[in-house]
Parts: structure tokens; C-alpha cells; sequence
């Protein structure tokens, strides 16, 4: 990456940073955080899904433990979401790992059923129970966070704007960890595994670490993105949270951004988010379901136009010469 | 005693149901080794169908399910023979992922589009069937499950005669063992594909047809047979309709008696647990068998 680009992004982001500034409306603001969320999950996701061809379907299921964790923590013990939710990180991390080393075995297809099948288990276990290991966490009704003022420490705040530079910060840094592992050996190590995993397990590849770092950094981030999630609604629907339909837009949003590539999901939830919201605000009823055949229909779009995702497309604007 | 008995039988009627759902996918998944996320959603596409058929033009639902079959096949024709004939030449690996994104992307396109056009209400027909039972000994059958299964037999078996005594059959057979060398013996394997696609969308068809007499209808009922089904060809054995079919029935009659004794959540974990189980411990399947 030269000059150049770095210029650009960091104009771009100098430009994200500043829009509270001009324009505090919350509604506005709202659609931010919610693109630059998904930015952040698709981020983090990509990280075992697009680097190493691992692709998850059953993502939620992490990010819903991060929030669970976090707000549990939160409410029995006052502990601040700041480390709640690294602890939310570490347990996913675990339970990632957990369903990880059995099912990296499988190929493809096999293993993202798999996922699938452990996010449906992890739902309804949340689902059909009021309490875990004795702590209360309302089951199918959902988890409300209590609020407990405007304060940095308990990370909820009156206004928007903390929020937003907040879900900024996060998203920075897994892109800052997703090029680090992309430039890294560990990057090639999951493309030669991604492209072929018994050429690269012949060639002294340890796959199954590989794979099970990849994993254990992705998942742990997207609890995290979690935790954050149930702080700024303050309240976990575990339907919605640990639901299917979740895992497959953050899938989405990477898919069509580019996975594979760094800054692929961020543009994907750049294009998709702000689509989606604006309509679930301006048309309502039954009309409702619109933004969701939209992902559904771009999804479609991109797999048979564009499979390698919208970044590709992009790419080559900015260095023709270049793939 | 007889309350298992009951939750056996029950258990038993539905797995029919779920066996022929998941020898439609198992001929898919067989011959194109095609992922169709959208199975289930071809399942509710089906039975919307059957629900308007009958409550619009008054027409008896096993009559329904003749008119529901062949458009559902083709449906499931014109999506092989346009986009996924397309994607699945362009990737030459193992299975395609592409199309179980694609797919999924249609299933969700699907649910939604239904959930705008009928509303999230579950709708019931009122057959002359609905509700109507009979007696066997301790137990108290339900009629239109009964006939359900019953049909679901029939066609099983008439599945299975297509694919071992017919022409077609053998091509289809040929094609998913080994696609090359099938193109080599003149067979046209994209339209084997195409067909194979079809006669899977059609038997979801028939199903959601059946379903129709006792079974609620709302935009995303596919969901919940769409991942039965991927289960149960797992366990029975990828590319095996014997496997599918026993699958079935076992999952059936697993989910009725976990449901009837420890709870309808807990049923649903025991099969998604069977199913892990199954990939990782007996990949090829739980009745080990490769090809019907």
C-alpha cells in the first residue's frame, strides 16, 4: 500500500471522525454506529471465514456470549463493561476454540453446517432457560442492562456521540489486527490453508494451530462487538442476538464487501447497513422486510457477478497495473 | 407405556414426511453435491401453494399436491438450468460454496418476500381431513398424518424405482458418481442436473402439499425442515436415499419421544448434537451406506 492510499484512508477516516461534529442528530448517528458495528463484525469475522476459508455461519452464536457475559457481570457484580466484555471475549474465545477443534476437521460445506448446528444448540439452551450457573438471564424474554447513568466506566452514555467513537475505535483496531495477520506469516500460512489445506499441511503447515488462532482472535473480537451491542441498546434479544439471521448478515456484509481482503467488510457494511436502515425507517408495516430481501437479493447478486466481493472492483480503480 | 408408544408412532408418521423432504435434498446434494440452502423455503413455496389451492378453488389437498409436484419441479428446473448450472461450472472444486451462499441469499429473499405477501399469521386450511383420526389399539392416529406418511412411502418408493430401473435413474446415478466419466458415456450431466434438481424441488413439493392438511403454514416453516433436512442426509449418508429415508424416520421418531419426555428444546438439541456426532465421528454416514 503506498502513499497514496494511506492518504485516502486516512482521509476517509478523518472525515468518519468528524461527522458527530457536524451533525449530532442521534437518528443519524444511530446509522453510523449500526455500519460501522456490522463494519466491526465483518471484520472480525472475516478474520477465520475469509483468511482462512473457514466460513462460519454460526457467528452470533459469539457475539451473543460477549453480550450475555458482559451484561451478566454487569448486573451481579457491577463489574464494568470494560472488562466484562474482555472477559465476554476470552469465554467466546474458549467456546470458539471448543467448537472449533472438533469441527476444523470438517471440509466446506460440512463445517459450516456445523456451525450452524452449534449456534442453533447455544440459542436454544439461552432460550429455554432462565438462568445459567445461578446467574438470572430471562431466557427467550431477553436481558435487559440496567441502566446505571451516564458514565464512562458503566460505558453508557445519554447521547450518541460516545458511542459512536467509541464502536470507531474498535472497529480501527480489528482492521489494524486484521492487516497485521494478513501481512503476517500467519496471514499465508491461512491463504495457503484457505487455497489448499493438504498442499499446505504436506508443506509443514501447522493447520490445525493456524486455524484455531485464527478462530480464538476472530471470535474473541466479535463478543467483544457484542458487549458493546448490549450497551448501547441495553437489551439482548436472544432471538435477534443469537439468532441465525445474524450470522448470515455479518457473512453478507463480508461477502460483498470482498473477504479476503482487509477493508473488504468495512465497505460491504458501507454499501449495505445505510440501505438497510433507511428503509426499515421509511417504510414500515408489512413493508418491513424489505432491507432483508435486499441482503438477501445482493447476496445473490454478488455471488454470481462478483464473487470476490465488491472490494476486487474498487481495488483496481486504485492500481490498475496491479492482480 | 403407551404414551411412548404414542410418541412413537407420531414420531414415526412425521418422519416420513422428513425422509421424503431429505431424499430431495439427498439428490441434490448427491449429484451436484449442491447445498440448496433454500430447500425448506422451496418447502413453504410449496405449501403456500397447496393453501391456495385449496381455500381459493376448493380443491382437495391430496389433489393439490398432483398440481403442486410439477410445478415445483419446475422451479427447481428453471433455477439449475439458469444460475446454478452457470456457478457450479465456474467452480471446479469439491462442493460448492458458492451456491450454498447464493441459495441462502434466495432463502432469505424467499421467507421475506412471503412474510410481505401473506403475513407473519400462520394460516390452518380446514380439509375434511383436518383433525378427523382413527384407532389402533391404545392409539389414537391422526388421519391426514396417516396419509402423509402413507404417500410419502409411496413415493420413496417410486423415487427409488426411477433411480434404479429407469434410464434416467441410471444417468442420474452415473452422473453422481462420477460426472466426468458420465459426460464421457454421452450423458448430458447439466441436464441430469437440471432434472436432479427439479425431482428434489418437486418431492419438497409433494411434502409441503401433505403438510398442508395438519401442519400451521407461516413464511418461515421452511427453516426449521430446511435444517432437519441437511441433517438427516448427513446422518443417512451423503449421496444415499436409503440413508435419507432412514434418517428420517429416525429423526422423527428421536424428536417425538426427547419432545415427549424431556421437551421440545431440548429434542431440538439432542438432533443438532446427533448431527455433529454424526460428521465427526461417522462422517459417511450413520447407516455407512455411499450410494443407493
Amino acid at each position: 500500500m503506498d502513499k497514496k492510499h494511506i492518504a485516502i484512508l486516512l482521509a476517509i477516516l478523518f472525515a468518519v471522525a468528524m461527522v458527530p461534529v457536524f451533525d449530532d442528530d442521534p437518528y443519524f448517528l444511530q446509522i453510523f454506529i449500526m455500519i460501522m458495528l456490522f463494519a466491526y463484525w465483518g471484520t472480525s469475522w472475516n478474520m477465520i471465514s475469509g483468511f482462512a476459508g473457514q466460513m462460519s455461519l454460526g457467528h452470533a452464536a459469539f457475539a451473543g456470549i460477549g453480550a450475555y457475559t458482559s451484561t451478566v457481570l454487569f448486573i451481579n457484580y457491577g463489574l464494568s463493561p470494560w472488562l466484562g466484555m474482555l472477559v465476554g471475549g476470552v469465554i467466546a474465545g474458549g467456546f470458539g476454540l471448543l467448537i472449533g477443534y472438533p469441527c476444523f476437521k470438517l471440509r466446506g460445506t460440512y463445517f459450516t453446517l456445523a456451525t450452524i448446528a452449534f449456534l442453533n444448540v447455544i440459542r436454544i439452551l439461552v432460550l429455554a432457560n432462565q438462568s445459567v450457573l445461578g446467574f438470572d438471564i430471562r431466557g427467550a424474554q431477553g436481558l435487559s442492562v440496567p441502566w446505571r447513568g451516564d458514565s464512562l466506566v458503566n460505558m453508557q452514555f445519554l447521547s450518541k456521540t460516545p458511542y459512536f467513537y467509541l464502536i470507531l475505535v474498535l472497529l480501527l483496531v480489528v482492521i489494524l489486527i486484521s492487516h497485521l495477520i494478513k501481512e503476517s506469516k500467519m496471514g499465508y500460512y491461512l491463504a495457503a490453508i484457505k487455497t489448499n489445506q493438504e498442499a499446505a499441511n504436506s508443506l509443514g503447515v501447522d493447520v490445525t494451530r493456524y486455524k484455531l488462532m485464527a478462530q480464538f482472535i476472530s471470535v474473541f473480537f466479535t463478543a467483544i462487538g457484542g458487549s458493546f451491542y448490549a450497551q448501547f441498546i441495553l437489551f439482548i434479544d436472544p432471538q435477534r442476538l443469537l439468532g441465525f439471521d445474524l450470522s448470515l448478515e455479518i457473512a453478507i456484509i463480508a461477502l460483498i464487501g470482498g473477504q479476503g481482503s482487509v477493508l473488504g467488510p468495512a465497505l460491504g457494511a458501507f454499501i449495505l447497513v445505510p440501505v438497510a436502515e433507511l428503509t426499515r425507517a421509511h417504510i414500515s408495516g408489512e413493508l418491513a422486510a424489505l432491507p432483508i430481501i435486499l441482503y438477501g437479493l445482493s447476496l445473490m447478486v454478488i455471488i454470481y457477478y462478483l464473487p470476490e466481493g465488491v472490494h476486487k472492483y474498487i481495488a483496481r480503480w486504485f492500481r490498475p497495473s496491479a492482480k | 407405556m403407551e404414551s411412548i408408544l404414542q410418541a412413537g408412532v407420531s414420531g414415526i408418521l412425521m418422519g416420513g414426511i422428513y425422509s421424503l423432504i431429505a431424499i430431495g435434498l439427498s439428490l441434490i446434494f448427491g449429484v451436484m453435491r449442491i447445498i440448496n440452502f433454500a430447500h425448506g423455503e422451496f418447502l413453504m413455496v410449496g405449501m403456500y401453494l397447496s393453501y391456495w389451492l385449496i381455500t381459493l378453488l376448493g380443491i382437495d389437498p391430496y389433489v393439490a399436491a398432483l398440481i403442486v409436484t410439477p410445478v415445483l419441479f419446475l422451479i427447481g428446473y428453471a433455477f439449475q438450468h439458469g444460475p446454478l448450472n452457470t456457478m457450479l461450472v465456474r467452480e471446479k472444486t469439491r462442493e460448492p460454496l458458492s451456491i450454498l451462499l447464493y441459495t441462502a441469499g434466495l432463502s432469505l429473499v424467499l421467507q421475506n418476500v412471503a412474510l410481505i405477501w401473506f403475513g407473519a399469521d400462520a394460516r390452518a386450511v380446514s380439509t375434511s381431513y383436518t383433525g378427523t383420526t382413527f384407532d389402533l389399539g391404545p392409539m389414537i392416529i391422526s388421519i391426514p398424518r396417516f396419509y402423509a406418511f402413507g404417500i410419502s412411502i409411496v413415493c420413496t418408493g417410486f423415487v427409488f424405482w426411477v433411480l434404479t430401473k429407469t434410464e434416467i435413474g441410471r444417468a442420474i446415478r452415473a452422473t453422481s458418481q462420477d460426472r466426468n466419466t458420465a459426460k464421457l458415456m454421452g450423458i448430458n450431466e447439466k441436464k441430469i442436473y437440471c432434472i436432479a434438481f427439479g425431482l428434489g424441488s418437486a418431492l419438497v413439493g409433494i411434502s409441503g402439499a401433505l403438510l398442508v392438511p395438519f401442519y400451521y403454514i407461516f413464511p418461515t416453516v421452511g427453516s426449521v425442515f430446511g435444517l432437519r433436512s441437511f441433517i438427516i442426509v448427513v446422518l443417512g449418508g451423503v449421496g444415499s436415499i436409503k440413508g435419507a429415508f432412514y434418517g428420517g424416520i429416525l429423526i422423527g421418531l428421536v424428536e417425538a419421544i426427547a419432545t415427549q419426555f424431556i421437551s421440545p428444546a431440548y429434542a431440538e438439541i439432542i438432533v443438532f448434537m446427533m448431527f455433529v456426532a454424526v460428521l465427526l465421528f461417522k462422517p459417511t454416514g450413520l447407516f455407512g451406506l455411499e450410494k443407493s
